[in-house]
Formats: C-alpha cells, structure tokens, sequence
C-alpha cells in the first residue's frame, strides 16, 4: 500500500521546513508503532512525504490500513495536523534489493491518487484476496485504468 | 440470442421470459432477473447511460460484457456506448478522457474520469472522483462523495456532503445534511438548504458555507461532541485552517 500525506507540498510552503520535517517525524514514529503490532509488515521506502508499505498477510492488508488511518488521521492533532490518504492493491511484487517494483506497484501508486482524505481505496483483487472482507464495510467507487493496462481496475473505498 | 446488425443486445426482464427466452449476451439461459448492478469501462469513448422507466438493459456500441450474479459488466471495444437501464438502477463507471452522461435517476453512481467530462441528472447516492475534469450533477438524493484533483465539480443539491479538492473547485448549491469539505490550496462552496453541522479544513485554499437566515452557529476550531456544543445553536461550523480562509455567512 502507499500513503500520502494530503498537501504536504503547501504545507511545507506556508509553515517553513521545520515544522514540515516535525510532521514526517511524526508520521515515522507513528507508522513504526503501528506496523509494530502486525507481523509481515514494513516499510518499504519513503517518498517524500508518502511510504511504500508491504504487507505479506493476504488478510492483514484491510486491519493494517485502518489502523494506520486512526493513527495518522486524529482530530485536533497538533503533531499531525494534516490527514493521510491510502491505495492499496494485491499481487505479486519483484524485489529489487530492499525495494519492490512492478505492476502491482505501479497500481496501488495509482489508487492512491484517487483516494480523499482519511481514505483508503483498494481494488477488487485485494477484496477477492481478504477473508475478512465479508466484515469490511465496503463502497464502489468505479474503475480506473493504469497506463500499459488493458483491463480496468475495479475499486472499492473502505468506509470507516 | 437477440444481437442485431446494429450491434444492440436486448437483456430482457423476467416478467417477460413467459414470452421469449431470457438471452444474455454471452448464450442463453433462463430463470434469471435483469442486473441490478451495471459496471461499465471506457477509456475511451464516451459513454452514455439512460435510467427510464423500462424493465430490461439495452447496450449500443461496440462492447464486450458478461455477467455475475446481478451485476453486468460492460466494456467498450472501440466505440461510445449508450447503456439504457431501469431507474434506480446502480451504475458504476469510469473512463480516462471521455465523457459521461447519466440520463434519468440511477440509483448509487460511482463515476472516475481522469480528465473527461462528466454530466448526471439524478442519483440516489453518488461517488464521483475526477483529477482535471469538470463534473456537473443535477441532484443527488442521499450522500453526495467528491474528490478532484484540480477540477471543477458542481452539485445541485445532495444530503450529506463529503468534498474534497487539492487545487480545484467545488459548488454545491443546495446541501441538506451535515457537510465534511476540505482543500489544499482549492476552494469550496457550499449553500446549506437546512442548518445542518460543518467540518471544514484547508491548508491555503478557501471554504465558503452559506448558511439560511437566521440560523444560529457555533463557530469551532475542532470537532465537538453533542454533549459540548451550546444549546442555542442549530449548528456547529468546525474549521482547522492553516493559512486559508473558512467563511460562514447566510444565504
């Protein structure tokens, strides 16, 4: 799954480069306590203000995505004060050094910049890979396309 | 089977299988109702879909589709299509730089285009997501759900109102429930109908919420439970701003 911090860039602009680098800090020390309570998770890299995250559990994805939510999407949080947005999409990834790359990657980039604030947006692949989906509170929100894809990818929100 | 030259494929309903065999695209089968559900891709090509008042699913274009249960799925192969379906009926669709028309009053719409244009009548709920497109929506009966990018989005009326834009703008001119908006740099614009609770945040971008006469708002920098909120208001405005500007005024 990616994350992203929902404008991080103006943020940046308005407050100065300090109090920025203090809410990546935080989100580092969040995201850490978080994936902490869940085995076969890590953070695969940063990107600038978003982190790469795998999960290895099929059915750890959706628990692992709410829970970052609740901790990086607080109300009145004035280490945090800006939300997180999230995509996530299932199959297989190619390692390449500590690193993943490859399509499925390429998709979950792409749902992420579909997903608002506090969301979580995630294919059918990763519903159809998710025992637990069948407790998950699940919404449609169409299909997109990803470049060099033929198929379209249908997604889901997950409403929490 | 009922495809014709014209390449339109009639699904006909169940009341009148007493009449002719039930023939899905894909072969034939009886003792099965029409979808209720219709997915549709386009990349693209334009797709238009028509709710009225009919009882089976006609397709026109060039597409392939198939069926699960009772959701139809519908892709274009190579041409614009016209799906018309029964009211009420839920859609899901999305394409890239085409346009949508949504005819009629469908029942949950959810809608992506990168940057094409998308027009809906009715809808009873909607989630509709563009990145540079415009979006115009007549009225939505239930919640209404936004998010674009560096769009322009523009809503007749709706209940609940969950909006969100990085740069771009978001109109809604007729909000009847409780309203979540939030911009980065963008704005929204939001006429409330009824006094009804407002959660607002931006980082640079504005928030305008008009209120009706007379209403009594607390103004709140956070989200305050029901227990906090004063007992002479009739609603509660909560806005975080980092630099922009959160504006409540009256109708």
């Amino acid at each position: 799954m990616f994350t992203d911090i929902v404008g991080f860039t103006a943020y940046t602009e308005v407050v100065g480069d300090e109090k920025a680098l203090a809410v990546l800090e935080a989100q580092t020390e969040r995201t850490a306590a978080v994936l902490e309570r869940w085995p076969e998770t890590r953070v695969v890299k940063e990107l600038g203000d978003g982190l790469l995250i795998w999960c290895g559990g099929h059915d750890l994805g959706f628990h692992v995505a709410v829970d970052l939510l609740g901790a990086l999407c607080g109300e009145d949080d004035d280490d945090f004060p800006l939300s997180i947005r999230m995509g996530m999409h299932h199959g297989p990834v190619t390692p390449r050094g500590d690193d993943f790359v490859g399509h499925t990657v390429n998709v979950a980039a792409r749902l992420t910049d579909l997903a608002g604030p506090r969301e979580l947006v995630v294919s059918e692949e990763v519903v159809d890979a998710c025992v637990d989906a069948a407790d998950v509170d699940l919404r449609p929100v169409g299909p997109t396309t990803v470049k060099g894809v033929s198929a379209a990818i249908w997604l889901y929100r997950v409403a929490v | 089977m009922s495809r014709d030259l014209s390449g339109v494929t009639s699904v006909p309903s169940l009341e009148s299988q007493s009449k002719r065999p039930y023939c899905p695209v894909m072969g034939e089968r009886e003792g099965a109702g029409v979808p209720t559900t219709v997915r549709i891709s386009s990349p693209s090509h334009r797709v238009r879909v028509v709710a009225e008042d009919r009882s089976d699913i006609v397709l026109e274009g060039r597409f392939s589709s198939r069926e699960s249960g009772s959701v139809m799925s519908v892709e274009s192969a190579g041409s614009p299509l016209v799906v018309h379906v029964p009211r009420g009926t839920d859609v899901q669709v999305g394409t890239e730089s085409s346009r949508i028309e949504v005819e009629g009053a469908v029942g949950h719409l959810a809608a992506t285009s990168s940057s094409g244009r998308v027009e809906v009548e009715s809808a009873e709920t909607a989630d509709i997501r563009t990145s540079s497109g415009r979006v115009e929506v007549g009225a939505v009966v239930g919640e209404a759900r936004l998010r674009t990018s560096s769009g322009r989005v523009i809503v007749g009326s709706c209940e609940q109102l969950d909006a969100s834009t990085d740069s771009g703008r978001i109109e809604v001119r007729d909000a009847r429930g409780n309203v979540e908006a939030s911009c980065v740099s963008g704005r929204v614009e939001v006429e409330m109908a009824t006094a009804a609770d407002v959660v607002a945040e931006t980082v640079s971008g504005r928030i305008e919420v008009a209120m009706p006469q007379g209403t009594r708002v607390h103004r709140s920098s956070r989200n305050e439970s029901s227990e906090d909120r004063p007992a002479d208001c009739d609603c509660v405005v909560a806005a975080r701003s980092i630099s922009g500007r959160v504006v409540v005024g009256e109708r």
